[in-house]
């Protein structure tokens, strides 16, 4: 309630709203909405638009959301975008807060153009950005704005990509493991205007070394301040020599160069390049992760690296013999590392806290959180091939995607009284690896599951990339109404 | 200019502007911080969504017609203006009648939706729990609102205790568990502890009776729970609702035979002080089982039947029961047999060596009462089968509501020396031959006006309900017979 010297009457289109300018000033201080100030009955504010689609936009700002329909039109955006709200809008449809994996339903399937399936799919960390999607299929790169109502394509130099990264909601960079340097996409947010030609990043000890993987610094935690960085593995093109190259995102140049290696003779086992990297933005440390396979097994390694104290000497480091992991993950929220074993693919957990004092040879840091039996019986077996499961952290969950499946590892606490302890849990993402019995249709659906080739989580959402399908997949655990029956 | 609620009745009418729109409302409907504000000439302006408040008001006037918003958008803009509860009853069922309910909805939680333990609210909201130990709330709108993961592997036993607590037992695990199922904290953990006895450990919880679920009156009965230990010893636990610790044990039995078997169904009687427990056991010789009467205040049995054999026998003989349930508004116990599928009735005013009354009357399919689950709701007993749900309704229940039976049943129905008379009960079939494909039907519940039904390996919960809504098909495809605006 507000007295009548505070409402703002507004007159759009011929039709009168009336609010408060405290609401108004909810569109942030670069809208035009926010300078109105109240205003007589018998002198209303004009503004020259639908009063249809106002009132939408009025509704989202006293809720900060829309409620009613489902994605907003092409007019509702056009119309948001005049008064400044789009951003705003856009990053409303899919918050990271209303996240939640146990309610997790597939929602969209995003067609791709072309005959070549997608390879990889990146979606923009959300706080800062609405949660944008860019999907690779060969060497075009696709990005899908937060409402999934627009795409827009780049044609990258690459053959395919292997590794992207989405930095910003108008910048993802490309990496391939058969081609030079790493390649910046930029999109325009007007989808009309022609992409500018993708640049290039590369390693200045080694212009011709191709991009293993990457990772980019997320701007909330104590770095917001400092610009995005964007950390790249490197391999030289004959493979004698690696390193992570940091790059600074707005300036594009090369700020630090962290764990060359070179190799010498055939000790190909003392450098092993980082094929998984991943930044830690709460502890300000980059997870760097890569394993050999030789025929004495799987080796790896696994490097912690505070950036600004030392690019030569890691904070931790921890040789896989046993179990080598398949996928390495870090965890801010839960401030441990999670491995998913490649022999006995089960999961594993280091708590970051436990790491340092701990850090001497014989000491194992990590924990089995699945089945402990059967992970030391696999590894004592001394089984050699490896599974292809993924591991990926986000918000306080961990994910494992096991072939066509996603599994996720929830942290029950118990009360204080009953042991106060932190347990981890599995489930399933959806209605997991069990088949119906009832529905043929669904049956069938269920047997066409392909495996999970790529995946990426942002806002409340998760895509997926299975192999040989054109599309991506779309995770969204916003609540869905109630399925009613025919 | 748009004017709402309030009818034609007189009183005071309070003029809201919201965002722009005037609304007239009767002033005792709404919420004090609107209604108190002084009457002026002016409207009271409110910076608000006036579209909403329109939904809200058509809403209540009208429930059946589809609302452009959803349901707990709807609720939470009710709040604001003190409709909450008139919002809340427009959006609920009609009264539960089991002879003319139908399927409205499948509730399938996102993950792992294989339902393994119910838990509805008298206000006809739901805990469900499924997969791993994942537990979901649907609001009194079935709304999804949460889902969680509790610590145990799969929840067997389930009840609602508040508007925010559950409380939850597994037969895999030990100990009772409370969760705020709203942040999905755990709150407490209670054990069935012996300070004399130490292999009385790592019990684990068979069945839950939390305050019943169809009931609003009684507020502080305690927890009841059937503990077993891993040598089958095992009791029913009361626990303080609000402590949250053990205050009394009941019924400790050694385990070791059939007879004194952990109690699978656990009813708080409390207005007669009793606690009703039943164990059913199936094996290649059929089913075994008893049921036993517990006084609350001295621990005693009270009455108990076992079934096959024993006292208080059944005059069928070789027809055990497979499941059996008590209606606490109607003080009386309704078993299924499991050869004959028939339905028996005791009154338990007057429980005696045989007091059981068997029904005759209605459909019975071939499949007996093999697998039959029972469950009393609403003065009505639901009986499912291997053909079908049927339920069993009393004539006179109707009389108040239809009237025209009252010369059927009614004049006749004096109490008798058993207090039962078979010739008022009706039986009708619930759901359709095609809703029985959908498999066995695993556990039911009746919450509010609502009836949950889940089937053996089947995703989701059904929820039926009887319903005003005729939900013609239209046979023209240019015009509906509904207009859904």
């Amino acid at each position: 309630m507000a007295t009548a010297a505070a409402v703002v009457i507004l007159n759009v289109g011929g039709e009168l709203f009336q609010t408060t300018a405290a609401t108004l000033s909810r569109a942030g201080a670069s809208s035009p909405l926010a300078s109105l100030g109240p205003s007589s009955p018998s002198a209303p504010h004009f503004l020259d638009g639908d009063p249809r689609l106002f009132a939408r936009l009025l509704s989202f700002l006293r809720h900060g959301r829309l409620l009613a329909g489902p994605a907003p039109s092409p007019a509702l955006l056009a119309e948001a975008r005049r008064f400044g709200l789009d951003a705003a809008l856009l990053a409303s449809l899919s918050p990271a807060s209303a996240f939640a994996p146990l309610s997790l339903r597939a929602s969209a399937l995003l067609p791709l153009t072309g005959r070549v399936a997608p390879s990889a799919v990146a979606l923009c960390p959300s706080p800062p950005h609405p949660a944008s999607l860019f999907a690779a299929h060969g060497g075009v790169v696709t990005r899908f704005d937060a409402a999934l109502a627009y795409r827009a394509s780049v044609l990258s130099p690459l053959p395919a990509v292997d590794s992207l990264v989405a930095a910003s909601p108008a910048i993802a960079v490309a990496g391939a493991r058969d081609f030079p340097g790493a390649h910046l996409c930029r999109f325009s947010d007007d989808a009309s205007a022609a992409a500018a030609a993708p640049e290039v990043l590369s390693w200045p000890g080694s212009p011709s070394a191709t991009v293993l993987s990457m990772a980019t610094t997320t701007a909330a935690g104590p770095g917001a301040a400092s610009p995005p960085w964007l950390f790249s593995s490197f391999e030289s093109a004959r493979r004698n020599s690696s390193a992570v190259v940091a790059f600074d995102l707005n300036s594009l140049s090369p700020v630090a160069e962290i764990g060359r290696k070179e190799v010498f003779g055939a000790d190909v086992e003392a450098a092993i390049p980082a094929t998984k990297l991943a930044w830690l933005g709460g502890n300000g440390l980059l997870l760097a992760a890569g394993s050999h396979s030789g025929p004495a097994g799987v080796v790896g390694d696994i490097r912690l690296w505070d950036v600004r104290a030392s690019a030569t000497v890691p904070v931790w480091e921890v040789r896989e013999k046993q179990d080598c992991f398949a996928d390495v993950a870090a965890s801010d929220a839960l401030s441990s590392l999670f491995k998913v074993g490649g022999a006995s693919s089960e999961v594993f957990m280091a708590d970051l806290r436990r790491l340092g004092n701990g850090g001497g040879i014989g000491l194992e840091p990590w924990v089995c959180i699945g089945d402990s039996q059967r992970a030391a019986a696999v590894a004592s077996s001394g089984r050699k091939e490896r599974n292809g499961c993924r591991i990926e952290c986000y918000c306080r969950w961990v994910f494992v995607a096991r072939g066509a499946d996603v599994e996720v590892w929830s942290q029950v606490e118990l009360a204080p009284e009953a042991g106060g302890k932190m347990l981890m849990r599995r489930n399933w993402v959806g209605s997991g690896p069990f088949m119906e019995v009832g529905g043929g249709e669904e049956g069938e659906k269920e047997k066409e599951k392909a495996k999970i080739v790529s995946w990426a989580f942002g806002g409340s959402r998760m895509a997926l990339v299975r192999a040989g399908k054109r599309s991506v997949e779309i995770w969204d655990s916003a609540p869905v109404p109630i399925c009613a029956n025919p | 200019m748009r004017t709402g609620g309030g009818g034609g009745r007189s009183g005071t009418v309070k003029q809201l502007n919201v965002g722009g729109k005037l609304f007239s409302l009767e002033a005792s409907s709404l919420s004090l911080s609107l209604s108190l504000d002084s009457p002026s000439p002016t409207p009271t302006f409110v910076d608000r969504d006036p579209a909403l408040l329109s939904a809200v008001l058509a809403a209540i006037r009208a429930p059946s017609s589809a609302p452009a918003f959803r349901a707990h958008v709807l609720l939470e803009e009710a709040h604001f203006y003190g409709l909450h509860a008139q919002l809340l009853a427009a959006l609920s069922p009609p009264p539960l009648r089991g002879f003319s309910v139908s399927l409205t909805s499948t509730l399938s939680p996102a993950s792992e939706p294989f339902p393994t333990a119910l838990a509805p609210h008298h206000d006809g909201s739901l805990c469900l729990a499924h997969g791993a130990g994942q537990v979901t709330y649907y609001s009194p709108a079935l709304d999804h609102l949460t889902t969680f993961r509790t610590h145990l592997h799969r929840i067997t036993s389930l009840r609602q205790l508040s508007s925010s607590l559950a409380v939850l037992g597994s037969v895999s695990a030990p100990g009772l568990h409370v969760y705020d199922f709203l942040s999905g904290q755990h709150v407490a953990s209670v054990q069935w502890l012996d300070p004399t006895d130490t292999r009385v450990s790592k019990a684990k919880v068979v069945a839950i009776a939390a305050r019943p679920a169809a009931d609003i009156t009684d507020k502080n009965s305690p927890i009841l729970a059937t503990f077993e230990c891993p040598h089958r010893e095992n009791c029913i636990l009361a626990v303080d609702p609000v402590t949250l610790k053990p205050t009394q044990e009941i019924g400790r039995q050694s385990g070791s035979a059939a007879k004194s078997s952990t109690p699978v169904r656990v009813v708080h009687l409390q207005t007669l002080g009793l606690v009703f427990a039943s164990s059913v056991s199936s094996g290649a010789f059929g089913y075994s089982g008893y049921m036993r009467l517990w006084d609350i205040r001295s621990g005693d049995v009270v009455w108990e039947t076992s079934e096959p054999g024993g006292a208080g026998r059944s005059s069928r003989f070789g027809d055990p029961f497979a499941d059996a349930d008590v209606d606490v508004k109607q003080q009386a116990i309704y078993k299924v047999c499991s050869k004959s599928g028939d339905l028996a009735v005791a009154d338990l005013r007057c429980l005696g060596n045989d007091p059981w009354v068997y029904m005759s009357s209605g459909p019975r399919g071939s499949g007996g009462g093999y697998g039959s689950v029972l469950h009393c709701h609403r003065s009505q007993v639901f009986v499912s089968r291997k053909d079908g749900l049927e339920v069993w309704s009393r004539l006179e229940e109707q009389r108040h509501n239809t009237g025209d039976l009252v010369e059927q049943a009614g004049t006749k129905e004096t109490p008798k020396s058993n207090g039962i008379d078979e010739r008022v009960y009706r039986s009708c079939y619930v759901d359709t031959e095609e809703d029985t494909k959908g498999g066995m039907i695993q556990m039911m519940e009746g919450g509010g006006d609502r009836l949950f039904v889940t089937r053996e390996e089947t995703q989701g919960v059904e929820v039926w309900e009887t319903s005003h809504l005729v939900g013609a098909i239209s046979l023209c495809s240019h015009f509906p017979l509904v207009d859904m605006e």
